[in-house]
């Protein structure tokens, strides 16, 4: 008996310690359904974080252009919808009905009335969509693209300052690294850094993120792993924070790969799979499941990989896929490599197929 | 059951007793205060390492101890300060990647040396194997759970040629899922140790003053091809690298039987994708490790040896911790080897990277010419 009990503990130890996102992978699959007496939601895909629900009021936190979400209530009623880090131009659509916000910029709020909701099962139900108008029609847009902010969280308005300067960029992604530790504290303090932004911040996390044992990143931002497309382009964010991709998000990538073919597909995580300095190892734990993570990102035919987690400026190739690293938010700077702080703007023509990258520099 | 000088059926038994044996073996030397030096080894030697050694009147060894514990933490501390103050700098990260691990090395030698030289028999657990076979092969099996690849089993064979100060060792693994595999060759020089110079053998006479020693410095190459049909990559890989060790009775009589191991060098890799793009790397390769003697003479001896390995491009990958420190180690195991007899020997290794492997290996030698 004790050496069953003994075994099983063992083969317990090895199972957590080789699946160290396991259950980040498992948060992942949450993100975006709640419900109380009288109301629950489910956000597609897990594209939005609920922040709160009440009888008459969702709060989201967004993380991907266009979201599609299911409201269902007890009773048809009114429904207050607040949507931050939106599109600045996004809509809320409900069948054929077109809801303009009532908010202005990032943080969006529309009014779902009662006669939105169709009787269901009992039960009264919307399917809403928030989105630019033009979320669907392929045509060329801008992005930006930065990392690793850290403990420089008090001079990141220099980055951001920046960034709108910028004519033309639809969204940032931002590739880890938010925070130092990753405490909800650090986390509020991020997310009001980035108000002063003109489009949203679409975010996975990095290993800073990990500081605490209950990793609340997901509560704040959602997914850490997610997909979503814009134009007609793919963009996909991984959770790579561990050094590794947990077994549940390969499921994933496969099907987000799948979707990706025959359009431009982004792939962006923290830590990079192969570090272009080979010697120093800022890369996944074990290179064969980086090659492994590779070979899957080409066979899927991905256009772009960005990385951060190495605090500079990096542009090689991965399996062949052109790949980038900019962790340039202002975290302790890799030195001697004459870049300091940066980030990227990416062009996007989904109609071509093509996408040029070009590194902005702050300092 | 069996007899400790003859033949055992039971390589597990026999490694016990041997060690049982070793540690009721009459002490030339008596330490001072037997049972409080191994537990001030502990507490306080965690910290202030040699505090064992201190106890048991070997001050001379006691302070060499303390002295590689502060060099250790001098080389960890420097070597992260750089690191942290570069932001692991292209231009300064690989020697300061080498200070932290060869710093840990120290660190933790130090300490191990101190419970060791506080527990361990006069004249120690054991003596190096006394014989160079010029032919030696294992064939072994480990089991691998890595959620990344799912081997389940993974079949081991390996094969030594020795003459002179060559050494020519194939060796493979094979899945027997998932198409993955591999092939390599090492080609060694011996520099310095057994098998470099005509053999001493003072120590069969005199071994408390002229113990024998197992020390030595290797010049190794090797190449390697690794598959991942299943996945779409290959790997081909050379690697040069300077392997050495050092038998710690050098240090101080009380660690006679154990041995400390430093590996150093760089590969040069070639990742092949499925798809037709390939990419090269550079890895640095650096491994330390701590181990003792088991056993003496040319049959019924082995070794066990504890490491870390800092190269992550191995199927065991590097350690996946929780937490913000993702990323940046290796892997860590422990390996022996046992002869039950001249030609007949048992091996096992247990790593913990990525993957969790263990397994055991049949060994067989041609029976070797003692020095």
């Amino acid at each position: 008996m004790v050496k069953r009990a003994l075994l099983l503990s063992v083969a317990a130890a090895a199972a957590s310690c080789v699946r160290v996102s396991e259950g980040r992978a498992e948060r992942d699959r949450a993100v975006g359904a709640a419900e109380i007496d009288g109301l629950s939601i489910v956000v597609d895909d897990g594209l939005a974080a609920v922040r709160a629900l009440q009888p008459a009021r969702v709060d989201l936190w967004g993380n991907a252009p266009a979201l599609s979400l299911r409201l269902v209530l007890d009773a048809a009623r009114d429904v207050e919808l607040r949507v931050d880090n939106a599109m600045a131009d996004a809509r809320a659509f409900v069948g054929a009905r077109v809801i303009d916000s009532t908010a202005p910029g990032t943080r969006r709020a529309f009014v779902i009335p009662a006669d939105a909701f169709a009787p269901s099962e009992g039960r009264f139900a919307a399917r809403v969509l928030v989105r630019p108008p033009d979320a669907d029609e392929p045509r060329r847009f801008r992005f930006a693209m930065y990392a690793d902010v850290q403990e420089a969280i008090d001079r990141v308005q220099d980055v951001y300052a920046r960034m709108n300067a910028e004519e033309g960029v639809s969204f940032a992604l931002m590739a880890g690294d938010q925070t130092t530790h990753g405490g909800p504290d650090e986390l509020e303090v991020f997310q009001r850094e980035m108000a002063t932004l003109r489009f949203p911040v679409f975010a996975t996390l990095g290993n800073h993120e990990l500081g605490k044992p209950e990793v609340p990143y997901h509560d704040w931002f959602g997914r850490g792993s997610s997909s979503f497309e814009l134009h007609g382009a793919r963009f996909t964010l991984l959770d790579s924070a561990s050094a590794t991709i947990d077994a549940i998000v390969y499921d994933w990538l496969d099907d987000w790969l799948a979707r990706g073919r025959g359009r431009v597909h982004v792939v962006a995580m923290h830590i990079p799979p192969i570090d272009p300095i080979g010697v120093r190892s800022g890369s996944f734990a074990s290179r064969n499941e980086a090659n492994k993570l590779l070979a899957r990102l080409a066979e899927g035919r991905v256009d772009l990989t960005l990385y951060g987690h190495v605090h500079s400026y990096y542009a090689f190739e991965n399996a062949g896929i052109p790949a980038y690293i900019a962790g340039g938010g202002g975290a302790i700077p890799e030195r001697f490599d004459n870049v300091g702080r940066h980030f990227l703007v990416i062009d996007v023509d989904p109609v071509a197929q093509t996408h040029a990258t070009r590194l902005v520099r702050v300092d | 059951m069996c007899d400790v000088r003859g033949r055992v059926r039971s390589p597990a038994i026999a490694l016990a007793l041997t060690i049982a044996l070793a540690a009721t073996t009459a002490r030339s030397e008596p330490r001072k205060h037997p049972t409080l030096a191994p537990v001030t080894a502990v507490v306080p030697g965690a910290l202030v390492h040699g505090s064992g050694h201190f106890v048991a009147g070997h001050t001379t060894t006691a302070k060499r101890l303390l002295i590689t514990e502060t060099i250790g933490l001098a080389l960890v501390v420097g070597s992260l300060g750089g690191l942290a103050a570069t932001g692991a700098s292209r231009y300064t990260v690989t020697p300061l990647a080498v200070g932290a691990v060869v710093g840990f090395d120290l660190f933790a030698l130090s300490f191990l040396a101190d419970v060791y030289g506080t527990t361990a028999p006069d004249g120690g657990t054991g003596a190096p194997l006394r014989t160079r076979s010029r032919l030696e092969s294992e064939v072994g099996v480990r089991a691998v759970h890595d959620p990344q690849f799912p081997y389940g089993a993974v079949a081991v064979q390996r094969l030594d040629l020795r003459e002179g100060r060559v050494r020519l060792s194939p060796s493979a693994w094979q899945a027997p899922r998932g198409g993955a595999g591999e092939l390599s060759v090492l080609v060694s020089a011996r520099l310095v140790g057994p098998g470099t110079r005509p053999e001493d053998t003072r120590h069969l006479a005199e071994p408390q003053t002229h113990p024998a020693d197992g020390s030595f410095l290797d010049a190794e190459l090797v190449g390697g091809h690794r598959g991942y049909l299943g996945d779409g990559f290959s790997t081909t890989w050379v690697e040069w690298r300077a392997s050495g060790r050092l038998d710690l009775h050098h240090v101080g009589s009380t660690l006679r039987g154990s041995f400390a191991e430093l590996q150093l060098g760089a590969a040069l890799a070639t990742h092949r994708y499925s798809i037709g793009a390939s990419e090269r790397d550079v890895l640095l390769l650096t491994r330390i490790g701590w181990g003792m003697y088991v056993g003496r003479g040319l049959s019924h001896a082995g070794e066990v040896t504890v490491f870390y390995d800092h190269r992550r491009d191995t199927i065991t990958g590097g350690m996946l911790l929780p937490g913000i420190g993702a990323g940046y180690l290796g892997f860590a195991g422990f390996s022996a080897r046992y002869f039950l007899d001249r030609t007949f020997g048992v091996a096992a290794e247990g790593l913990v990277g990525s993957a969790w492997i263990g397994g055991v290996s049949l060994v067989v030698r041609q029976a070797g010419r003692a020095w």
